[in-house]
Parts: C-alpha cells; structure tokens; sequence
C-alpha cells in the first residue's frame, strides 16, 4: 500500500446527513362535557369522521365515561381541518364541545 | 392575482382529489398537480429531483393515508386548512413582493413551508431544500452537478435518452472512447504497431487480460488507447475485439460530489456492476496509480483498487491503464496484489524519424484549426528542435506543441497572406519555449561548425595548435564520424594559468549556441563532495535532490561540459568521470540517467605548467625538454585509464611577449566597451601598447597580470576623472607613453579651457 495519504480525506462530509423521517399522523380526539347533547357527538362522529352508527356511539361512550375519545389518525393538515370543522359546527348549534390533535 | 397557469393547476389539483373521491383537496394534490406542470417540473429536475419518484410516492400516499367517500354518496370537496395556508402564504409574498401575479413556483416554494407535511417530505427525501428551490426560481441556478450540465450543454443526448440514462454509472462517469472514434472526435494514431499488437494479445487472454501503458508523461499512452478505440470503430480488429466498447473512466467525475462516506465506492461499484452486465466492453483507466489510495481514509484500508481486485484477477471486465514510470513505480507497483494483475507494456518515447511521421498524420487537423500549411521541413524542424531543447517533455508532445503553438503564432502575427509555415517560424518558437536566443536555434549549425576556428582564433590568441586540435575532434564527432555512444569530445586542457583554457571552453559553447555548464573541482577536494555531483547517498540530507552534474546535463544535454582545475579535484572524482568519457552515462543516486553523448567534456590543468617553466640546468633543447617534462606531470598526475579515455590532451602555450600585444588589445576594446557606457572614448599609441605588453608579461601567469597592470595604470586613474574630474560629462581621452611612464590627455577638455 502507498503510504501517501489520501488527497481528499478531509474533504469528505461525514455525518452531515439531514435526519429525514416522514411527518407523524395525527390522533384527532373529542373532549367530555355535560353540556353536548350524545346526540350531536354521534351526528359528528358520522358525519365529519364518517363513522358508522355503532362505532360512532361506541366513540360517543368513550368520550362519556373516560372523558376523552379518539376519533382517527390523519396526516396533520387534515387533522387541522377536522378539528376546526367540529368546533365550527359545535359553535353554530351552541354547543362548547372540544376537539384537540395530538401528535401520535 | 393568481397566474392562469396557476389556476389550471390548482384546477387540476381538485379534479384529481375529486376523481380519487377524497374528502379534501390538501397540500399533497397540489404538489401533484405542479409536478404536471412544465414550471413545476423544470424546477423539480433542476433541483435535482426525480419527478417519477415524487409522483409515486404522492400516489402511495394518496392510497394509504387519505380516506376515500365511498362510491355513490354524494360530498362536498373541501379544502383543508394547509391548502388555504399555502395559497394564502403564496398570494401574501406576491402581494409584499409587488408582483402582479402569484405564480407555480411561488406555491412551490410555500409548500415547504408546511410543517410535518408529507408533500414537504417528499421533497426533501429527493434531496431538495427550499433553498434550492429558491435559488432556481429567484436566480435560475440548477443545482444539478456541472457535470451532468456540461453534457446537456453538448446537446448529444435527446431530453428523452438522457432522462432514460441519468442512473446509467457508464453514461455519467465514462466516456465511451468508440463512439468518440466513430464521430471522428479523436486524433489518429499513427505507429505503434508492436504496441497495439500487444495490447490487444493481452485483452484477449483468458485471465488477467488487462494491460497497463507505462511510459514517460507525453509519449502517447491515452493516444494508444484512443488508437485502440479507433482500430474497433473501423473495425480493424481481430474476432475477439469485434464490437466491443471501450469506455474511458472518469475518475474526476467519479469523485466529485461524493459527500459521504461510501458514495464514491458505491459510484465506482456501479460502474462495475454495468460493465459486468455488458460482456463486450473495456474500462480503460487513465493515470491509474490514482486508484491506489483513492476513497481511502488510512493507508491499508479499502480502497478503490481493492474494489477493482476481484473482478480483474477473475477476467471478468477487462481494464487498460496508463501511469508514468514514476508514479507506476512509486504507487502502483506498491500495491503488488494490484500490480500483478496486470500486464504492464512499455510505451517508449518514439525516435526523431517516427516523431516525424506522426506529425505528419496530425497536420491536417492543425492545418484545420489554424487554417494554415505546414511544410515537410518545417515538421522535421519541429521534432529536431523540439528533441534537441526542450529536455524535460518527451517525444512527440513536445514537437505537438512546438507545431500547435507555431500555427497560433503565425495567425496571430496577423500577416495576411500567409498560408505556410516554415522552419524558421520553428525556429522562433522552440527559442520562445526554450527562453534561449533565437540566432542559436537553427536547424542548421553547420555555418556554426565552420565559423568555429577562425573566431575561437579572434579570441583566444596564441593557442592556435590547441584551437585546431579542438575544432577538429568537434568536427569530427559533428559529420558522424565520432564513435557512437560516447561524449563529442574528451579534452584535457593544460598549460599555464591565464594563457585562455577556461576562455576557449567558454567561447566554444557561446559560437555553438550550446548551454556552458562549468564546475569548479576545487569545490570537489574532498571524497564527500563527490556525492554532490551525483546525488547524495540515501538516507543522507539531500537524497531526492539529486545530484548537480547529473541535473545540469538532464537539463541541457546539448552543452559544454567544463571541469575547472580538475588536478584539485578528489580522485574518486576521477571514477565518475572515466563511465562519462567511455558511455557518455551517468546515473544519478535515483537510478536516473543523465545523457552525456551531446556533451563536449573539457577540463583544464595548471599540472605540469610549474615543471615546464622552471629552466632547464645543463645542455640541450630547453623547449622541448620543459614539453617532455610538462607530459611527465600530467602522466603522474591522472592514471592511465582516464588518460586512455580522452581525445587529446592539449598543450597550451606560455604567452609571448607578441601575443601580448594583441591581447593588450583585446583588453582595451573590452575597457573601451565599459567606457563608452559614459560616453568617454579611449585612444592609445602603439608605444603604450607595447609597454603594457612588457610589463603585463609574465611566461608563468600569462595574462592575468596583464589585467592587473590595466587597471593599477589606467582604470584606477580614469575612475577620478570619470566621477568627478573632466570626464564627468564623457569625452575623449588620449594615453601616451612618456619617460616610462602612461601619460593622459584630454584633447576635449584642454581645447575648452583654452
């Protein structure tokens, strides 16, 4: 072997790889209180979440006794968009239902 | 506000997200849609991202991730908030950038803006980063290699095929030396028959067919590959070597922008894997002693001819190399599992005579490019003057040059008209690259050879035997009748100091036009100093330097050679010179040669001048007796064999009182030429003359004290005068002899003052 070094050791960039992971989903869950109607939870739960009408109450009971429920997984923008939906259609008929997102 | 371009692809964005019955039309349908646009596309592919790839990944994710309505309900398409987000945000910079229209790539460049999005994702995983993105769209700058871009610039490949070969290893870091061939883009070979011939026995062999070109930098080794790939193109090949491809490797390009670890060995693997997979191709290797340590991080470690190993021993891809004797021997040859592997030929520098002819074969392309002729004669000159002074590059590179740059000499000298090029256009280049007088390149040193008595005679008085004597061994050698493989003359010069031996050696070399090279041997008393002139011994100061005769000759092997006072020199000194004077070679502490055969080798001798001027006591001849006696001395002095060796030992004769005289002159034109720089002129009688001439003489110093007498009686008076007397301002001066003694006048001076 030579003993000459080699010219472009130094110029190698080791280690400066961009840490690359795809972006999480995202839990979309519906908060308990003693003002929604159970009616409505489960409108929404079809509705915007499309569920059927048993998984939808299963949720809906979920969110009754352990005071939270999760509704789905979706990539973040959509989370966003479904939170913000339920909370609109919550405000419009008067109810102060909380939906939040959480990072898986 | 938003461009119509825009709209249509934000239109097709929807369309695509109603087609595939999702809910919302988010950041990743538009993503889509630009990578159907022309801008989104141009943008993608300058950045240096893969469209298809992308475009799969969205399609992945469309299946995966994005709830579909089922078939038959009906729903409202909605945007989600990214979406409004990023054609708020783009709107928002048009607006703050006072353009009038929010265009495609402005949404490009909000999408990355999305955090944790998978649009975003996806662009980043193709190794773009806004910022490319920005540049691109602000400044138009691709961040593709320049590599890939000087390629595109050679518009050679259709936009079709070379999207097709961007991941072809062979496409992006080899040269395809056959289809260079058949587009008539190399310069042909010409010689190098037995080569050739060899090379392609080599590749035909079953196991270890790769050949390796070593030769001098500038003989023609990538021309011999080149050759190769020509003789394939026409077809001029044996069966085996039908059709097959010789690719030449890039190994610039196989480095550049490697950025990790691994990246280059993995580009270098892929090149394997190719040529593996094409059965009729030859990688031919450039310099390969880079491969040697290339990719390595400490020596002993993996490197890139230790990825090349397996498959050369296993005959799998043939490979043709070419180094340098030097770096083969100092890299390549290290590496002996490497080495062996390989068949080295040896690519010789071609005589004068095949230099010619290859010329010959390359002048019509020169004459092409500098749209002008050469004539035969001018081409012989090339290689004749080429080989004769420039002595550090080989044949036939250097007579390339001297022909190329000739040809853009002569269109740039802007002489209209002129269609030819002649040798004496030659003539002047070699001297240019050379930086030697122009008079002294000549093709022709003939008018030299025959001026070179009767001037030696104007300048050296006195010594005409000795004058003759030399001039007629140079002659000699010079019509071819020397003996081959020795110096053109051996000369031992002895006589006493100051009678002209140094002057005649000097004036020797300055009438020939040849390099004076003078060593003075008292420097070389001692056995140790030997070595200076031959290169220290290893692991001694100074081993890589080599030594200062041995480099002195490389560098000018057309010169005289002269060895001052050689009796003071050690006797081991002696040695060195007896292989010089007998094989005109002499090799340095590296093993390298220096060529002696060019070389007229003269050495000067005060030995015997003290025995030959002491009188003789008793009866007799006193001249010849004080000859005989001189020879005696030198025959004690240097043993036979060094004495065999030379040509002639030639005698100088003491100066007589007559010779003086001309010499006075010469001294005087000599201090007339030192005054004329003060505009002061010098006049003497022939009465002075000759009583400078007396009082100069001395039989055992020659003519030295005549210098010292000039000097104490004229120039010591005329400095006073010429500093501040009636010389100030130049003028003439008259010297005269009266009452034993110089006397001056100033006719210019006196006439003023009166």
């Amino acid at each position: 072997m030579s003993d000459k070094t080699p010219q472009f050791e130094s110029e190698v960039e080791a280690g400066r790889e961009v840490t690359l992971e795809e972006p999480p989903l995202y839990k979309v869950l519906l908060h308990n209180d003693d003002y929604t109607t159970m009616d409505f939870v489960v409108e929404i739960l079809r509705t915007v979440f499309h569920k059927s009408n048993e998984e939808a109450v299963r949720i809906m009971l979920n969110v009754h006794h352990q005071g939270i429920g999760l509704c789905g997984l979706y990539p973040r923008e959509i989370a966003e968009t479904k939170v913000d939906l339920v909370e609109r259609l919550a405000r419009e008929r008067g109810f102060p239902l909380k939906c939040s997102m959480e990072r898986e | 506000m938003i461009s119509k371009e825009l709209s249509a692809t934000l239109g097709f964005a929807v369309r695509e997200a109603k087609k595939r019955r999702h809910e919302y039309v988010s950041v990743e349908h538009i993503l889509f849609a630009v990578l159907y646009d022309q801008t989104g596309i141009e943008i993608i592919e300058n950045c240096g991202g893969n469209v298809e790839n992308i475009l799969a990944n969205i399609e992945n994710f469309f299946e995966e991730k994005i709830e579909k309505i089922p078939e038959g309900s009906e729903y409202v398409l909605q945007q989600t908030i990214g979406f409004q987000r990023v054609i708020q945000r783009a709107v928002s910079h048009a607006r703050s950038a006072d353009k009038p229209e929010v265009t495609v790539s402005d949404i490009l460049a909000s999408i990355f803006l999305e955090k944790d999005s998978h649009a975003e994702y996806f662009l980043s995983a193709e190794g773009i980063t806004r910022l490319d993105v920005l540049n691109y769209i602000a400044h138009k700058i691709p961040k593709t290699s320049y590599e890939e871009r000087s390629r595109e610039s050679l518009g050679q490949p259709g936009e079709e095929e070379r999207r097709r070969n961007k991941n072809d290893p062979l496409e992006l870091y080899t040269t395809d030396l056959v289809r260079l061939a058949r587009q008539g883009r190399l310069d042909p070979l010409i010689g190098r028959e037995t080569e050739l011939e060899r090379t392609m026995q080599v590749l035909c062999r079953r196991r270890k067919n790769n050949p390796v070109f070593v030769g001098d930098p500038g003989v023609g080794k990538t021309a011999l590959a080149e050759g190769l790939a020509q003789k394939i193109a026409r077809g001029e090949v044996p069966e085996p070597l039908r059709d097959v491809h010789l690719y030449a490797l890039d190994l610039g390009g196989l480095l550049a922008g490697t950025k990790f670890r691994g990246d280059f060995e993995q580009r270098l693997k892929g090149v394997i894997a190719e040529l593996k997979r094409r059965p009729n191709s030859i990688l031919f290797i450039d310099e390969i002693h880079t491969i040697v340590g290339a990719g390595a991080t400490s020596s002993g470690s993996m490197d890139a001819s230790n990825i090349l190993k397996p498959v050369l021993t296993s005959g799998e891809i043939r490979c043709i190399g070419s180094s340098t004797y030097e770096e083969y021997k100092n890299h390549f040859e290290k590496d002996r599992a490497l080495s062996r592997r390989f068949e080295k030929i040896e690519i010789h520098e071609p005589p004068p005579a095949e230099a010619v002819q290859i010329l010959k074969g390359l002048r019509s392309r020169y004459e092409e490019h500098h749209g002008i002729e050469y004539t035969d004669a001018a081409l012989k000159a090339a290689v004749e003057l080429s080989a004769k002074y420039l002595n550090d590059r080989y044949l036939p590179d250097k007579a390339i040059d001297v022909m190329d740059e000739a040809g853009a000499f002569v269109r740039l000298s802007g002489a209209v008209g002129r269609k030819r090029i002649h040798p004496v256009d030659i003539e002047k280049i070699v001297a240019k690259m050379a930086r030697i007088p122009t008079q002294s390149v000549s093709t022709s040193d003939r008018g030299k050879l025959e001026m070179l008595e009767p001037r030696l005679k104007e300048v050296v008085y006195g010594q005409d035997d000795a004058i003759a004597a030399l001039v007629t061994a140079i002659k000699r050698s010079r019509a071819g009748l020397g003996i081959p493989g020795k110096p053109i003359g051996c000369f031992l010069f002895t006589g006493p100091t100051g009678v002209g031996k140094t002057e005649v050696a000097r004036q020797v070399a300055q009438i020939l036009g040849v390099e004076f090279v003078r060593f003075d041997m008292s420097e070389y008393m001692e056995k140790h100093a030997v070595a200076r002139l031959i290169g220290a011994p290893p692991g001694y100061i100074g081993f890589d330097q080599g030594g200062l005769l041995t480099d002195a000759i490389r560098k000018h092997p057309h010169s005289v050679l002269l060895m001052d006072e050689i009796e003071k020199a050690h006797p081991d000194l002696f040695n060195i010179l007896l292989q010089v004077m007998d094989h005109a070679t002499l090799t340095d502490n590296n093993g390298k040669k220096a060529d002696f055969r060019n070389v007229i080798l003269m050495m000067t001798s005060n030995a015997g001048s003290r025995e030959m001027s002491t009188a003789a006591i008793g009866f007799g001849d006193g001249r010849r007796d004080s000859l005989s006696r001189g020879k005696k001395a030198v025959e004690q002095l240097f043993s036979p064999e060094f004495r065999n060796r030379l040509d002639d030992i030639i005698q100088f004769n003491p100066l007589t009182p007559e010779i003086m005289e001309r010499v006075v002159d010469k001294f005087m034109k000599e201090l007339n030429g030192q005054l004329a720089v003060r505009r002061v002129r010098l006049t003497y009688t022939p009465a002075v003359r000759a009583f400078l001439a007396r009082k100069g003489h001395d039989p055992r110093y020659g003519a030295r004290p005549l210098a010292r007498v000039i000097q104490n009686e004229i120039k010591n008076k005329l400095s006073d005068e010429i500093l501040f007397g009636r010389l100030a301002k130049g003028g003439e001066v008259h010297i005269d002899l009266e009452d034993e003694a110089i006397a001056f006048r100033y006719p210019e001076a006196g006439a003023r003052a009166a």
